[in-house]
């Protein structure tokens, strides 16, 4: 049965200008780009038949005036399928178990566009015979990679850990296509894990090449090997889904030295020069054929910019520990002063699901690492906060290289630690798109709702003597992950009722924001409106409906008034609440409780956790807050969030209660 | 055909990845506890050694790939795993009997010419340096094209053994058939200890031409010069390899090979106290052995005293 691609189509059609497009219908893998030097590129896709593939492209896409050649054209099978006569064989396709492979009726074409001009748009369709297979839309197009050298902008994305095939994965990228706008991408890094769980060939399908198809039809993802796709792909041997999908340049054709292999390599665009590292399944010790092939290619590279990629990181303390994993030690230790000591810029990894990126360092490569006399330059790197990062012009050795883990692409997120050469440190889902222009490098982190999370700037200029801080700026310590803080206990079985369920409170839902000492117990609320408790809507949960909340406003702010004759048992005071997403609690005009806002307050609060409320009431103790309370008269107020302007449903029902002894 | 209850536990296993965070210490806290289900299950098993390894847990890693292989002794990637934690625990004989295993059980082509090449480095460390080139041998021929890390164990195993013709012609076919960067530049090294200057030469000024970073090809170029009885020029690029390098090292943690090149550069210089002293750092710092050795061995001879 031929796949659709519905959830394609969606994502287009909400991605906007950068990605509406038509899908291809009548594919097993939809059309994608691959290779890209500044004069060749490869077009490939599956169907479930043998086909007569015809290739036609131009420049213009009413104007696909040239047509590939037979001989340009390979078609790859499972072992032992025939057919195709008339198209040369090329290698066979991956047989694992049946679950890992391909279904055997599948071809893949592989299509090699030859005779182009540098830094060029053309426009292409696929045809069967005189069939044609791809929508006339122009979206079905590819940019050439600039002639060598050349003075060029670049504009790249950059996203890792993301193939679940999930609702985050999506999110993602719909955040990064709203970031881009009207701007198209030149490439896209993907640093592994990128076809959840195993790597197999009907994961890859499903959880990659479905899912960023409108990207891929005309942007070349160039990718480096994660631990999931290890599974089922070997880079000793170059065979596998992940092999199967790539073509990745083993003989310098897209610049850099020849590698010999696709596990590893390197690329140029224009001045900027892109390494690829398999951290995953090969040596990644000094003698190594992968170390020595990277000296040799960082020797020849007479690029100004040096950008490497892999897989584990060197530095974190996401999802993974870099002072205990051995992989993660090896890059660093073994990696890390090759690359530095060959001038790197930047270095983009992931397997660790969140967001770390470093401060100005070089030769971290101690374990455990520490930030002492390794930091160039402590500050954020924003040029509207302490400052971009100089570094001197085309590539020095040691002279400063930024660390970004952007394992944050999908899968789930976490943190189990600091890292002490970080920083900013996100425990969000996004990604990155980076620009490079002349002498300066802009990368910024964009979370799935397409906001900037992050921004940090490397300005290059004359010579740059970098002098090593001693004691470096130092983030702030993970918070222990404490469940029943963050998402309330059990409600108590034995409560007293102080504030009931469904009482009236006075709300103010709108997309003004109130008076900023609105939680105080001086305000006057008098002109905000009562209803009872709960407020929301979507979810038929709610006594006091918000019927103008959905893509209007995302926040709502409720007040409460309640007496208190005796201090002496407050700290057994609770809020009770049913809550979709977040809320933020403050009693007396202190804040006292943050439940799934990571900071801001209001509209300019950020970074949620979503949260169901399902029915289901939380208690939260106000024991650590009991100074806050008075004797007498004491006011409780709460903002509730929405995650996003346009979910579908939002609740905010909160009662006061005292547990029993 | 594996067990319905197998697949129904991996499954779960991976929705649990998918869902949640995995390091390796929670992959195999969540194994454990899919096994403690299902105590046989091979792939989970299989799963959790890969996950010790990856920790350095080699003693756990070896009971659980001795469970699996205990259910299916035919698997030739629990077996090769089984085989390199006992190497990595000492446990020589039975690494020796695991190895042979995998190359016997392993599909002919280039699976049976991993075994071989696992092999072939297994009698090298042991100092079998004919057995090694023998398994070495037979790795090509199940698979003529070869990877490049083949071509340079069999380069290394043929130089220890006085074959350099051999290591040329070895070297130059597989840069031949891979086009990879290493063999060339392996090959440009064997041409110049086999005193094969003419064929160096012209490799060398290429790449000293384009080459952003020269100092290995003016030490290569060094070693061509003094060859043909050219001092003054030889040590003009020696000096400037030496400047070059001690911009690029990293005092504290460089990176090892530098160190070797910088440590050759001053020996041919005739310093040979701190021809040493970058031996004895790039040891430290995890350098070839076998680059050092021959390295040592050179500036051994140097410093004799001349009849």
């Amino acid at each position: 049965m031929m796949r659709t691609y519905l959830g394609t189509l969606t994502l287009a059609l909400i991605g906007g200008s950068a990605s509406i497009a038509a899908p291809a219908q009548d594919f097993e893998r939809a059309p994608y780009v691959q290779m890209a030097t500044h004069e060749s590129i490869r077009l490939v896709w599956r169907t479930d038949r043998a086909m007569n593939p015809v290739v036609r492209f131009g420049e213009a896409a009413g104007a696909l005036d040239r047509e590939a050649a037979t001989g340009d054209m390979i078609v790859r099978r499972l072992p032992g399928q025939s057919g195709d006569p008339e198209i040369p064989k090329g290698p066979d396709l991956f047989q694992g178990n049946p679950q890992q492979s391909a279904r055997e009726t599948v071809r893949q074409y592989e299509v090699t566009l030859k005779g182009l001009e540098g830094g060029r748009t053309y426009h292409y369709a696929i045809f069967d015979g005189d069939t044609r297979m791809t929508p006339p839309d122009p979206s079905y197009r590819f940019r050439t990679h600039p002639a060598p050298g050349t003075e060029t902008g670049v504009l790249f994305w950059v996203v890792g850990d993301s193939g679940t095939g999930g609702d985050a994965q999506r999110q993602v990228y719909e955040g990064m296509l709203k970031a881009l706008g009207d701007r198209q991408l030149d490439l896209y890094l993907h640093v592994g894990d990128m076809a959840y769980g195993s790597g197999t060939d009907p994961e890859f399908s499903n959880n990659f090449f479905a899912v960023y198809d409108p990207t891929l039809r005309n942007t070349v993802c160039w990718p480096a090997m994660g631990n999931h796709e290890g599974a089922t792909s070997k880079g000793k041997d170059g065979i596998g889904p992940y092999y199967d999908g790539y073509i990745c340049p083993t003989r310098g054709e897209a610049g850099g030295v020849p590698s010999g292999t696709e596990a590893y390599y390197s690329f140029d665009y224009g001045k900027v020069h892109f390494i690829s590292l398999d951290s995953h399944d090969l040596d990644r010790k000094p003698t190594g054929a992968m170390a020595k092939w990277l000296r040799a290619d960082l020797e020849q590279t007479q690029a100004d910019w040096l950008v490497a990629f892999w897989h584990h990181p060197p530095y974190t303390k996401g999802t993974h520990d870099s002072d205990k994993e051995g992989q993660l030690i090896e890059m660093r230790e073994h990696i890390m002063p090759i690359l530095e000591a060959g001038g790197v810029d930047v270095v983009f990894t992931g397997h660790s699901h969140i967001w770390e990126r470093s401060m100005l360092m070089d030769g971290a490569y101690d374990t455990p690492t520490t930030a002492k006399g390794v930091i160039f330059d402590d500050g954020d790197g924003d040029p509207e906060g302490d400052g971009a990062y100089r570094k001197s012009e085309g590539l020095q050795p040691h002279n400063g290289t930024v660390q970004v883990v952007t394992g944050n692409g999908g899968a789930g997120i976490g943190r189990r630690g600091t890292c002490p050469v970080m920083r900013r440190i996100l425990v969000e889902h996004g990604s990155a798109l980076v620009q490079i222009d002349g002498n300066t490098l802009v990368g910024v982190m964009i979370d799935k709702h397409g906001e900037r999370r992050d921004l940090f700037q490397i300005e290059k200029a004359g010579v740059v003597e970098q002098t090593r801080i001693a004691n470096p700026w130092q983030p702030e310590p993970a918070q222990p992950v404490n469940e029943q803080a963050h998402k309330g206990l059990k409600m108590p079985p034995q409560h007293e009722v102080m504030i009931p369920r469904g009482a009236e409170w006075a709300y103010r839902a709108a997309k003004e924001a109130p008076d900023k000492e609105w939680a105080t117990p001086d305000f006057d609320d008098s002109s905000w409106t009562r209803g009872p408790a709960g407020f929301g809507y979507g979810d038929k949960d709610d006594k006091t409906v918000l019927d103008d909340m959905k893509d209007h406003y995302k926040v709502v702010y409720v007040r409460k008034e309640f007496e208190l004759d005796d201090l002496s048992t407050v700290d057994r005071i609770g809020l009770a609440v049913s809550y979709d997403d977040a809320f933020i609690a403050y009693l007396n005009g202190k804040e006292v409780l943050r439940v799934g806002v990571d900071r801001g307050r209001g509209e300019s609060a950020r970074g949620f956790h979503l949260h169901e409320a399902k029915g289901e009431f939380r208690f939260f103790s106000l024991a650590k807050s009991k100074g806050v309370f008075r004797k007498g008269r004491n006011v409780i107020a709460i903002e509730g969030h929405n995650g996003n302007l346009n979910s579908s449903d939002f609740t905010l029902d909160p009662f006061l209660v005292k547990t029993r002894k | 055909m594996r067990p319905l209850a197998t697949i129904g536990g991996c499954l779960l296993l991976l929705a649990a990845e998918v869902a949640g965070h995995h390091g390796p210490e929670e992959v195999v806290a969540e194994l454990t506890a899919q096994l403690e289900m299902d105590p046989e299950n091979v792939e989970l098993l299989s799963r959790r050694a890969t996950e010790y390894r990856a920790l350095g847990m080699h003693a756990q890693a070896e009971a659980d790939l001795r469970l699996v292989l205990g259910k299916h002794p035919q698997s030739i990637a629990d077996t090769e795993s089984l085989a390199r934690v006992l190497w990595a625990r000492g446990k020589c004989p039975e690494a020796m009997d695991m190895i042979q295993r995998a190359v016997e059980l392993a599909q002919p082509g280039r699976e049976r010419a991993a075994g071989w090449i696992l092999k072939s480095e297994w009698e090298l460390e042991q100092g079998r340096t004919d057995a090694a080139l023998a398994a070495c041998r037979n790795a090509f021929q199940e698979d003529p094209e070869g990877m490049v890390d083949w071509y340079l164990l069999r380069s290394r195993i043929e130089e220890r053994l006085g074959r350099p013709a051999d290591r040329l012609a070895g070297l130059k076919a597989g840069h031949e058939a891979l086009k990879s960067i290493v063999l060339r530049n392996a090959w440009v090294d064997a041409a110049l200890d086999a005193g094969h200057l003419d064929e160096a030469a012209p490799v060398i000024e290429t790449e000293l031409a384009k080459s952003r970073l020269k100092s290995s090809w003016w030490i290569r170029r060094a070693r061509l010069r003094l060859g043909a009885g050219d001092p003054d020029g030889g040590t003009q690029d020696l000096k400037a390899a030496v400047v070059e390098l001690d911009r690029r090292i990293h005092l504290q943690r460089p990176d090892a090979k530098l160190l070797v090149d910088r440590a050759q550069a001053r020996a041919l210089l005739g310093d040979l106290d701190a021809a040493r002293d970058d031996l004895a750092l790039a040891r430290e710092h995890g350098a070839d052995p076998w680059e050092v050795g021959r390295l040592a061995n050179r500036i051994r001879e140097e410093a004799k005293p001349t009849p």
